[in-house]
């Protein structure tokens, strides 16, 4: 019975709870089963059932009776969920037995019942002690993984044994948690708190690292994105500075500016108020001169012009008269021709046509003739007048059907020549086939022959393995050799009797001789410091020696000390009057004196040169302590020498009593690694020397069945015999086999190319036959043209064809015969219609009937066209007179007009006569000018300024020119000046007032600061899990390594002695040895060899496993109350010896607690049987 | 007559512990607290009201980014195109604040002296405005003696940054009591510096309006603003949520639940109640999970699982928009460690070490440090500003190092 007290302060009796008996009253395929435990003293149980038995419902019954029925149980499918039941009766550690029941569902599921009746008992509460009995205080996964175990499991666990390669603390550890994987637990832990933060690395995938760098991104971010108040206000008083340096250089520029225009102005209308005067004195001048009109001269002298052209142009015109009238008196014109000139016209256009009408007559009647004969020939060819033409023509229906029949009558017959031609070809092909009958090889013997090549082949190149192999075993016996003889050893019997030390014991002994090694090495330094130091501290005080007589504080305390000894002396000599008080040399008083001198002589001296004290001081206590570490030095050094001693001494007896060379820690260490070298070498060559035996045994003996295959097929095997032949053999089993499967692939090509060429045959027949068919058809067709076309009966297609060209030529030849005629008879008309024409018009004319048409025409047509042109000119004569006519009437209205101008304009000027004109005018003409200057002066001055005539006056009083333009230029450039002033001024104030403005209202800074809260969350949040992570890891490894410490000896004991019952004693133990200064499990074998894990076979991994777990089961025992080992088909794989004796380790194990082993093996339970009586072993049937 | 009380403003002062996980709306969030006032001032030009009173603290006191101070002008020159006036007084966080002495405001914003307890008076609508701003950061004396007398025939408002005789989680500034505002005979308190809203006294009505927009998972409920109508000399008050974000805390129970899949369903049952009448905002809700579950084996195992399934249950809320500013578990392991540590297997040496190490702080404080580095002392002030886990705290420390045993526990079975 186990106690515990929990958290809360209960108390808890933790006992042992034997399963007596399994009620499996509604569960799975179960009702009302009962699996009875307790019908024999064993307490290992085989429950035997084939598949669908309800094997796996009686192992989850188990569970579930323990730790409740799961809402998903698969083992409703007989009996309603809610109506599942499992019980169980118990034996308590009293000997005591209980029931219960579990029924499916929430809460309290779990009931007592009376073992009496057999009925739930309300009396017989469960209590939290009972339930955790039930449980052992686990929880299912927990059960399961630590009592559960079947063969996939445990095949994993042995899988993992050999992967971790026997790492004593994880094999342990495993094994004691019933879990699997421990490097990959840690792995797993390691790589999930490296998602979350990576200590070495800015990886984007880890959330602390990503979170650092948002937040330091933002920072940047907010950073550039704040502005301070502070700032914003010196931004803001450079704005305000910068408007008002620019309001002033506003100002300045625009009072210079004015001043600049009115001097502008100034200027400008000066010279103009002096011109204005000197031309109100001119106009005074021209007074009597009457104003004229501005044209006044130009009107007189275009009136004078005008009256000189105008007499010429008269002159002109009369003349022109006089040379018309004589040239129309002169013209002579026929009227009739120049009415009827048409007709003539066309007349003689006709001539030329009439002349070629009349040649081309003569031309078509010699073609006609010619024609008229070429017809008549041909009708007479033919066997037809030419008038019986028609009746024998076929009509254009019946040409297309008969060209149909001639065109298929010629592609038939074509075709059915290629028919033909390929028919024949057949025919050869197939009597060639037929004549020719090769023989095949025997099959049967050739596929033996086969079948042996293959095996041969499947060994590879035999004699270059086995050369190599050879080769391999020479380098290996060489190596061996010099391994041994480097290792001083005789034999590998010898090597292997030799226990090596350990590693650790090794490593211990090196690290003792290390660490005095190390601190004679540290006293020895030390005690050359001290020398060194020590020499030099004496040299420096002999120094301060020499440099004078040394005050230190000692020697003025010791001088004080004389002093005041003195004084009392005094006091008890003269003031207590003690006689006692020996007189010394000298009166007391003197002593005294000279003692008090010396003390404060001292004194002076030491306050005088305290750093001299000092050192002094400094360098007497340094040599003072320095000599008293001298002989502490020296007696360390000979303890340690002493204690390397024992070392060395301890080390040569162990190395003694293990058979091992006497070398140092190191060369002991490379020496033994040296020999693990030398053994792992003998395995190989062993393994090399069996292959090289297999490869030589399997090439014997599949030459020898090679031989008999060749033998079989009537061939005689190679030179060489069964043994070294076997190249030569394969190659020519090969070339035989190569042939024989070439010969019957020749022959079944040719009857397929056979049975191919059949089937063209009938083929041809058939298109022949259908092709004769359809030549008939269209030959009948054919037949009833040939009287027709008055052939002979049997006429062939091609005189058919022959007679059709034939009529079409007769038939073009009779239609250009027609056309000919007709020709003629147009151009005879054309020739009469002419003649008709030319006799009417000589009657219109009244000329005589003309003899030769084409002469008279000729002559008509030149006397009207004489007639034509002197008419024409008769008609130019006349608009020549009316134009001049006209012309003369205008030039005599216009000498009147200029006359009357003239005349007006004299009168304007004031005078009589033209000849004063051009005086008068220029007189008035200067007057207009200078009236004219005025108005535009006067206009120039309003333009000039807006201010009155007497205003500008009155600002030029006192200013010349020169004064005006003195100060305008002064003034210009002032307002340069300030012009580039006010640029900058500008500048300055945009350049401000944009800088001001750049601060908005924006949140930037705002939502970066929001963004590196964001992340500083981030970075929280991943902080509690990661620290899990890492601290989880830290918590497994350390309990890995403590759990090592404490369970390594009991755990790898019991596992040995598992490991031994179920190896049938291959294995004699386990054994825990450092490997790489890490501890591994390792197996001795009873040869002697130790096995490491990963030379295990699957197999043995497998056992070793099992081992552990019972060994971790077994130290639980000790600590917690028994619950059953549940095995699920553990045995499936095992052969029947190592079934035996797993089995036989389950028994052992068995003493101590029950074990449920389930399978659906019949035979598991004749080997139980067999090597296990019945008072270890009970069988349970399902 | 009409006006809208609010204070503690806080504006550009962030939303704290909100991590953007793959999800989370974070499109919805920017930059509440500007947000907040915007709404307040759209509610005022809305449904317009004659003044508004603002008791202090404006900005943050660490906050010094003149954009803030912009911002708040931008607002207030809205009110002002309006002609609604503006009466504030300074708190403690905004009292000689850089930005506050440096930002011109318009000419409806009055800002009570620091040096005088002064009165302004609104005569059209017959109502005295009396206040005072902080002189410093941290004023010790009442404040309320020195208040005017009020006006008669006068509506009179006091309006006071205050922690009043002292609430939970807020500096004492201004120290006043409630007889000490009832004996000055104002007709209405506008108090401000307690970020929970508060309805003091009724008569007077003294109120704390509560700050408008919370900004961390200790500001949880509805925040906003106090409406006041007064009509013939009565006093209505009604409080207007403003806020765009809004935190709360739950509780969600997983006794009996087994399954990741039921978790979702037992958070949005939980979460219901809270989000009615308040679906248009934008809830960060703090997420604890209690009771006696299967499930806390497998957030030991891959820890973080529980908060990320309470985050994509939250992404599957249709009603509002949810953020889960942090999931935090307290549930209740069905391993008694007790029995476990008189185990002699592998798991009872794990526990045992946990034992040990639990027992003395120095040397758990010592194995934690080896195994944790410097990675939980050396963060920036940003990240220790918030809860961390820290080694110094043995409570702290020993509950880290239970969830770590039964993370490894956990891998234990899952392999």
């Amino acid at each position: 019975m186990h106690v515990w007290r929990t958290g809360e302060g209960f108390v808890y009796f933790l006992q042992s709870m034997k399963l007596l008996k399994l009620l499996l009253q509604a569960f799975g395929p179960f009702t009302e089963t009962t699996l009875d435990f307790a019908s024999g003293p064993a307490n290992l149980h085989i429950i035997y059932g084939p598949n669908e038995a309800g094997k796996s419902s009686a192992l989850r019954a188990m569970t579930d009776l323990r730790f409740g029925i799961p809402a998903r149980s698969p083992d409703d499918f007989i009996h309603p969920f809610n109506q599942l039941r499992i019980g169980g009766v118990f034996m308590d550690g009293q000997g005591e037995t209980l029931g219960f029941t579990r029924r499916k569902g929430r809460g309290a599921t779990l009931t007592q019942f009376n073992m009496a009746t057999g009925l739930p008992d309300p009396s017989l509460p469960v209590t939290r002690e009972l339930e955790l009995a039930l449980t052992g205080g686990l929880d299912r996964g927990e059960f399961e993984a630590m009592f559960g175990l079947d063969h996939f499991r445990l095949r994993e666990g042995g899988d993992l044994l050999l992967k971790g390669e026997g790492e004593l603390g994880l094999a342990l550890f495993e094994a004691s948690a019933g879990t699997l994987g421990i490097g990959a637990i840690l792995a797993g832990l390691d790589a999930d708190a490296k998602k979350l933060f990576n200590p070495h690395g800015a990886a984007k995938s880890s959330t602390i690292n990503e979170a650092r760098r948002q937040l330091d991104e933002q920072r940047q971010i907010l950073r550039q994105a704040q502005t301070k108040p502070n700032d914003w206000q010196a931004l803001q008083r450079d704005h305000e500075s910068a408007k008002s340096a620019l309001a002033d250089v506003d100002g300045a520029l625009e009072t210079h500016r004015r001043r600049e225009n009115e001097l502008t102005e100034l200027r400008t209308v000066e010279p103009l108020l002096r011109e204005h005067d000197r031309l109100l004195a001119e106009l005074q001048d021209y007074a009597d001169i009457p104003y004229l009109p501005e044209n006044a001269r130009e009107e007189r002298l275009s009136a004078e012009q005008d009256l000189y052209r105008i007499r010429l142009e008269i002159q002109d015109a009369s003349h022109e008269l006089g040379q018309c009238a004589e040239k129309l008196a002169i013209l002579a014109i026929e009227p009739a021709l120049l009415d009827h000139g048409e007709a003539i016209e066309r007349l003689a256009a006709g001539v030329e046509s009439v002349a070629r009408s009349r040649l081309e007559i003569r031309q078509q009647q010699v073609a006609i003739e010619k024609m008229q004969g070429d017809i008549a020939a041909a009708s007479a060819r033919i066997g037809l007048a030419s008038k019986e033409l028609e009746p024998v023509l076929p009509s254009a229906g019946e040409r297309v059907s008969l060209d149909r029949h001639l065109q298929e009558l010629g592609k038939l017959a074509e075709r059915l020549d290629g028919y033909r031609q390929r028919a024949e070809k057949v025919e050869l092909a197939l009597r060639q086939h037929f004549e020719e009958t090769p023989v095949l090889p025997d099959r049967p013997g050739y596929a033996a022959l086969a079948l042996a090549l293959r095996h041969a082949q499947g060994l590879g190149d035999v004699a270059r393995k086995k050369s190599e192999l050879s080769r391999q075993l020479r380098s290996l016996e060489s190596q061996m050799a010099q391994s041994l003889s480097d290792l001083g050893i005789a034999s590998v019997d010898a090597l292997r009797g030799i226990s090596p030390l350990l590693d650790n014991e090794i490593a211990d002994t090196r690290q003792r001789l290390a660490d005095i090694d190390k601190a004679i090495h540290t006293m020895r330094g030390e005690e050359s410091l001290i020398r060194r130091d020590l020499g030099a501290q004496r040299l420096r005080r002999r120094q301060f020696q020499a440099e004078g007589e040394v005050v230190t504080a000692e020697t003025l305390r010791l001088a004080r000390a004389r002093r005041d000894q003195h004084w009392q002396q005094i006091r008890q000599a003269y003031v207590e009057r003690q006689t006692s008080i020996a007189e010394p040399e000298g009166s007391l008083a003197d002593v005294f004196e000279t003692e008090q001198t010396e003390a404060d002589r001292q004194a002076d001296m030491l306050r005088a040169d305290a750093k001299r004290a000092a050192g002094f001081e400094e360098c007497s206590a340094r040599i003072e302590e320095m000599e008293k570490r001298q002989p502490d030095i020296a007696n360390g050094l000979l303890s340690l020498a002493a204690r390397a001693e024992a070392i060395h001494a301890g080390w040569s007896q162990r190395l003694a009593q293990a058979g091992l060379p006497m070398l140092q820690a190191d060369s002991l260490r490379e020496w033994q690694g040296l020999r693990l070298d030398a053994l792992a070498l003998h395995d190989r060559l062993s393994a090399a020397q069996a292959e090289f035996d297999l490869v030589e045994t399997e090439s014997l003996s599949v030459a020898t069945v090679l031989v008999a295959a060749l033998k079989a097929v009537g061939c005689k095997p190679a030179e060489g015999g069964e043994a070294t032949g076997l190249p030569a053999l394969i190659e020519q089993a090969a070339i035989l086999g190569k042939s024989a499967t070439e010969a019957h692939a020749k022959h079944e090509e040719r009857i397929k190319s056979l049975r191919f060429q059949q089937m063209e045959q009938e083929e041809v027949g058939k298109r022949i036959a259908e092709t004769e068919t359809g030549l008939r058809l269209h030959q009948d067709g054919l037949r009833e043209w040939h009287s027709r076309l008055l052939l002979k009966p049997d006429s062939p297609p091609v005189a058919v064809k022959a007679r059709l060209e034939e009529l079409d030529v007769l038939e073009r030849q009779l239609a250009q015969l027609n056309d000919a005629l007709l020709h003629q008879a147009q151009r005879q008309s054309v020739i009469d219609d002419h003649e008709s024409q030319a006799i009417r018009l000589a009657g219109l004319l009244g000329e005589p009937t003309p003899g030769l048409v084409e002469d008279f025409s000729d002559r008509l047509r030149k006397r009207l066209n004489l007639s034509k042109e002197q008419d024409q000119q008769r008609k130019s004569l006349l608009r020549d007179q009316a134009r001049a006519a006209e012309k003369l009437k205008r030039a005599q209205a216009a000498l009147e007009s200029n006359t009357a101008l003239l005349a007006q304009l004299c009168k304007a000027a004031g005078i009589e006569s033209t000849g004063s004109l051009p005086e008068r005018e220029q007189a008035a003409a200067q007057k207009r000018q200078a009236r004219n200057d005025l108005a535009r002066l006067r206009q120039q001055l309003a333009q000039a300024s807006a201010r009155g005539e007497q205003s500008l006056r009155q600002s030029l009083a006192g200013l010349d020119a020169i004064a005006v333009n003195s100060e305008h230029e002064r003034c210009k450039a002032g307002i340069v000046r300030l012009e580039q002033g006010q640029i900058l001024a500008r500048q300055k104030e945009e350049q401000t007032r944009r800088a001001l403005e750049a601060i908005d209202a924006s949140d930037n800074a705002a939502k970066a600061r929001e963004a590196m809260e964001s992340a500083a969350a981030r970075w929280r949040v991943a902080l509690r899990p990661w620290a899990r992570l890492r601290l989880a890891h830290a918590l497994l490894a350390e309990a890995l390594n403590r759990f090592r410490e404490r369970a390594q000896a009991p755990m790898v004991a019991s596992a040995s002695a598992y490991f031994c019952l179920m190896t049938d004693g291959r294995y004699e133990k386990l054994v825990a040895e450092e490997e790489d200064g890490k501890p591994v499990l390792r197996a001795l074998r009873a040869d002697g060899v130790r096995i490491g894990i990963n030379a295990m076979s699957e197999g043995t991994a497998d056992q070793l496993y099992l081992a552990l777990r019972l060994a971790a089961l077994e130290l639980r025992r000790s600590s917690h109350p028994l619950l059953p080992l549940v095995l699920d088909d553990v045995l499936v794989t095992s052969d029947d010896q190592r079934a035996t004796n797993i089995l036989r380790a389950l028994a052992h194990f068995a003493e101590g607690g029950q074990v449920m082993l389930l399978t659906h093996h019949r035979h598991l339970i004749e080997l139980a049987k067999g090597e296990l009586d019945g008072q270890a072993l009970t069988i349970h049937y399902l | 007559m009409r006006f809208l009380h609010a204070s503690d403003l806080h504006i550009d002062s962030p939303l704290r512990g909100l991590d953007r996980y793959d999800g989370a709306p974070v499109n919805r969030l920017r930059t509440a607290t500007r947000a907040a006032l915007e709404r307040l001032v759209d509610r005022a030009l809305g449904d317009p009201v004659d003044f508004l009173l603002l008791a202090g603290d404006i900005y943050d006191r660490d906050w010094q980014d003149f954009h803030t101070g912009l911002f708040f002008r931008e607002q207030m020159v809205r009110l002002n195109r309006a002609g609604i006036r503006v009466f504030a007084v300074q708190g403690n966080h905004d009292a000689q604040g850089v930005i506050s002495r440096q930002l011109p405001l318009p000419d409806n914003v009055h800002v009570f002296s620091s040096r005088v307890a002064e009165t302004r008076r609104i005569d059209d609508l017959s109502v005295a405005i009396h206040g005072r701003s902080f002189p410093n950061r941290a004023v010790e004396e009442d404040l309320v003696p020195a208040y005017p007398d009020p006006v008669p025939g006068f509506f009179n408002i006091g309006l006071l940054h205050t922690s009043l005789n002292g609430r939970p989680g807020h500096d004492t500034y201004a120290p006043t009591d409630l007889a000490t505002l009832t004996a000055k005979g104002y007709d209405y308190w506008a108090l401000g510096h307690v970020h929970a809203r508060e309805i003091v006294s009724e008569q007077p009505r003294i109120v704390f309006s509560g700050n408008l927009q919370g900004r961390h998972a200790n500001e949880t409920g509805a925040k906003g603003c106090e409406r006041v109508s007064v009509e013939a000399g009565r006093v209505e008050s009604e409080f207007l949520p403003m806020d765009v974000v809004r935190w709360s805390h739950l509780t969600v129970s997983l006794d009996g639940i087994d399954r990741l899949e039921a978790v979702n369903e037992a958070f949005q049952s939980a979460l219901a109640p809270a989000l009615i009448g308040s679906a248009d905002r934008l809830h960060a809700v703090r997420v604890t999970l209690t009771g006696m579950t299967g499930l806390h084996r497998h957030e030991a195992g891959q820890p973080g699982t529980l908060a990320a399934t309470v985050q994509a249950a939250a992404q599957d809320v249709v009603e509002a928009e949810i953020w889960i500013e942090q999931v935090r578990i307290d549930l209740t392991a069905p391993l008694d460690r007790m029995q476990s540590a008189q185990r002699q297997d592998a798991v009872g040496e794990l526990t045992r070490l946990v034992d040990g190490l639990v027992g003395n702080h120095e040397s758990m404080q010592g194995w934690a440090q080896s195994a944790l580095g410097d990675v939980l002392s050396a963060m920036p002030t940003e990240v220790s500003a918030g809860e961390t886990p820290r080694l110094d705290n043995f409570a702290d420390l020993r509950a880290l190092l239970l969830d770590a045993e039964a993370t490894v526990l956990a891998r234990l079975a899952d392999g």
